[in-house]
């Protein structure tokens, strides 16, 4: 297979935008011939890809480079690191078993995340970037050309902001597949409401069956589930077409394990069988490279606007305002039908800042109308957190002291000040996340928006729960109500300030304020607190 | 392949902790009897199954959840805890920030199951690498003891004690259950009853292999 119209890297480099969409349309044919491209071209196609884009987004390579690659170590090396060496072996490839190689990988990895700090080290990343390594020949430069591409360009937020975007993807996936294969869609959902039979009453959140394998499949690039050879396929036509090859080859995917799928009866089965399954996409007798490729193709051309529709409808969406939204699709029916309970679930699993205000839109599912304001129910389960807490500092202030007089579930009382204000601030975490120090420029916007707000509001939320008398807490009727108007103006602030799903951080350890969503996570105000009926 | 099928409960176990502690070690190990050194990571969430036998005649089918340990794919792992009835909360003897941040794991966990009860088991792995330890058993013990948990400390390398920390933690859990502590509940996948008690026509294999494909593979039958 030659690729005789392939302009040479640095001719991409310095070649006019429409010779460059040119040549990416001949390329885009040429990956979906049989047999792909050969070893040489797809480094020539990567690498062309890379260095356009880097000059597109007039990256200065020359810094960057030196920055990246400087031998000598910056402050915040030595966490990521720590991180990244645990990583190094294990990156399936036969080549990690090479010192030397072993090296270079830590070392693309290391130059990576200080160029991007907004996502440092992610687990996954190690694997992405053994088989750039691999394709080009180990050679350090052009693979964190090709890295920086495929996470900025073709994976924009997968890694980074707890993985959110991968979060919307998931809940986009499992409605596109509902059109893409309606049966095996409805047989999954069966699957699971079977398994939790009381879907009015929040008793079903878990995500969708399939997204334990989806999310594998989309971090690590089916990297680990498919052949070598047909992988290396997708990622070509992941690198030209971008990342709405990876729905394809998922639905693809799913649509071929359908018919063993559909015999399945209970969710229990689902998950045996997949992994026998899982074995069997290995196989390049089952998954043919280029049978994949064309299937992938021909579900239609690039882009499918029904996806950019989905995204953008799910990033729109926060869980706290998911009533109708105004701007409903004018097309497809099901779209109506977008507002059900898994997305509701799903969101909620993974935007954990909103925790409380999902755990009551959960037990009322219905009614998302419903007013935000937690019931003396969630305050008690806060207090007794709290007071959880305190034991938990107890045990790491004296761990060598084993007399049991305090048995965990009999209710201790709430200690000073002093001890509470430990455990508020822990180091560990703070430390853990310094590295992390460097947001995004969508959560700098939603820390602009007055944190000192939330801080008072925390503030006012812990001295309600600190209070000396507050053991009465629980039964006393009369306290709840400041408790309850300080948790409720936190709420409604919380809410009104962060308009969209997608410019705010849902993870607490690196959000807009981080003393304040420590403090709150502490508090156990990011965790859903689901109540039985 | 039968022993499969027929088992008079289903557990749902979630394992959790720092990532390269041994989580998925442990679970090969005791899974699949073998020790690999080096398991990729696991990238989100990972799933094992095995039956166990709790008591003579009793067998429980464990469905084992392994997680991702670096702290960003929490915002993932999370949606998983709620059906488990037990959660192995794993640290390595030879790393001892590992092991200050049970804690945190434990009450992740604990917010995220409730209000339904569940079965915790302290693990301590690598302890084949006595020289290195940093975390003492002194210390695990003491941890568990006060958080009224069970604690074990296992070498999935020498697979020293893996079948025991899951058949502590699956005795635990039935023993809650015949005593009423923990109910068979619908909305609940924490535990369930398994087909040789409810059900004997589920208690057939499917055959899955053939259906992928037309040409017969058959990798699950043998």
């Amino acid at each position: 297979m030659t690729v005789g119209n392939a302009p040479e890297p640095s001719l991409a480099a310095g070649c006019v935008e429409e010779n460059f969409q040119e040549w990416k349309e001949s390329m885009s044919n040429e990956v979906r011939l049989p047999g792909g491209l050969s070893s040489g071209s797809r480094q020539k196609l990567w690498i062309s890809l890379a260095k356009n884009y880097i000059r597109e987004v007039h990256l200065d390579w020359d810094k960057t480079r030196q920055f990246a690659f400087n031998p000598e170590s910056y402050p915040e090396d030595e966490q990521l690191n720590n991180q990244i060496v645990k990583d190094l072996h294990r990156t399936g490839c036969n080549w990690s078993t090479n010192e030397q190689n072993r090296i270079i990988l830590q070392r693309v990895l290391l130059a990576f995340a200080r160029y991007n700090k907004s996502i440092g080290y992610c687990q996954g990343l190690h694997i992405l970037t053994s088989v750039i390594l691999d394709v080009m020949d180990m050679n350090e430069e052009h693979a964190l050309m090709i890295l920086i591409y495929l996470i900025d360009s073709i994976l924009p937020d997968f890694f980074s902001n707890n993985l959110h975007a991968l979060a919307i993807d998931m809940t986009v996936f499992d409605h596109w597949l509902k059109v893409f294969n309606p049966q095996l869609h409805l047989h999954l959902k069966n699957l699971q409401s079977t398994s939790a039979l009381n879907d009015d009453e929040g008793g079903n959140y878990e995500p969708p069956l399939l997204n334990v394998f989806t999310i594998q499949w989309f971090l690590t690039l089916f990297v680990t589930c498919l052949p070598r050879p047909a992988t290396l396929r997708v990622w070509d036509a992941l690198m030209i077409e971008g990342n709405e090859v990876l729905f394809r080859t998922g639905l693809l995917l799913w649509s071929k394990l359908s018919i063993a799928v559909l015999k399945v009866t209970t969710a229990d089965q689902f998950y045996s069988a997949m992994g026998h399954l899982s074995v069997q996409l290995l196989d390049e007798k089952i998954i043919v490279a280029d049978n994949l490729i064309q299937e992938i193709y021909n579900v239609g051309p690039f882009p499918t606007p029904f996806l950019s529709e989905l995204r953008q409808k799910f990033s729109i969406q926060a869980p706290s305002n998911r009533t109708s939204p105004t701007n409903q699709s004018k097309s497809k029916t099901d779209l109506k039908r977008i507002k059900t309970k898994l997305l509701d679930e799903e969101i909620v699993n993974f935007v954990s800042c909103f925790a409380i205000l999902s755990s009551s839109s959960l037990r009322n599912n219905r009614s998302v109308e419903k007013s935000n304001s937690p019931d003396v129910n969630q305050l008690r389960q806060q207090y007794k957190k709290l007071q959880q807490r305190n034991k938990q500092v107890q045990i790491i202030s004296q761990t060598s002291n084993t007399q049991r007089q305090c048995a965990p579930d009999s209710i201790c009382s709430i200690s000073a000040g002093p001890l509470v204000n430990h455990l508020l601030v822990k180091p560990t975490d703070i430390k853990r996340n310094q590295l992390r120090k460097n947001v995004s420029s969508k959560s700098l916007s939603s820390k602009d928006q007055q944190p000192e707000e939330y801080e008072k509001e925390i503030q006012q939320l812990l001295t309600c729960l600190n209070v000396p008398q507050s053991n009465k807490l629980p039964q006393a009727d009369s306290k709840k109500t400041s408790s309850d108007n300080s948790i409720d103006r936190f709420l409604i602030s919380r809410s009104a300030q962060i308009p969209k799903y997608s410019s705010f951080n849902p993870f607490p350890s690196r959000s807009f304020n981080e003393n304040v969503a420590v403090n709150g996570y502490k508090l156990g105000l990011y965790s859903p607190v689901v109540t039985s009926r | 392949m039968d022993n499969m099928y027929s088992y008079d409960y289903q557990f749902r176990l979630i394992v959790v902790g720092d990532s390269t502690v041994g989580k998925s070690s442990l679970l090969r190990s005791f899974c699949d009897g073998v020790f690999s050194q080096d398991p990729d990571p696991t990238v989100g969430v990972d799933f094992n199954v095995r039956i166990v036998e709790v008591k003579p005649g009793v067998k429980v089918k464990l469905q084992l959840w392994d997680t991702a340990g670096q702290e960003r794919f929490r915002s993932i792992t999370r949606a998983y805890y709620r059906n488990s009835v037990g959660v192995l909360l794993i640290y390595d003897t030879t790393n001892y920030v590992s092991f200050t941040h049970v804690t945190s794991w434990l009450n992740e966990a604990r917010a995220q199951i409730q209000p339904y009860h569940s079965v915790f088991l302290l693990v301590g792995t690598k302890i084949d690498r006595e020289s290195e330890r940093q975390v003492t058993t002194e210390e695990g013990k003491a941890f568990a003891d006060f958080h009224n948990i069970s604690f074990i400390e296992t070498s999935s390398k020498s697979s020293l004690y893996v079948q025991e920390a899951f058949t502590m933690i699956a005795r635990e859990i039935y023993d809650m259950l015949t005593e009423g502590r923990i109910h068979v509940q619908s909305g609940w996948d924490g535990v369930k009853t398994g087909p040789k008690s409810a059900n004997s026509n589920q208690s057939q294999p499917i055959e899955i292999a053939q259906n992928v494909q037309p040409r017969r593979n058959g990798c699950c039958s043998s």
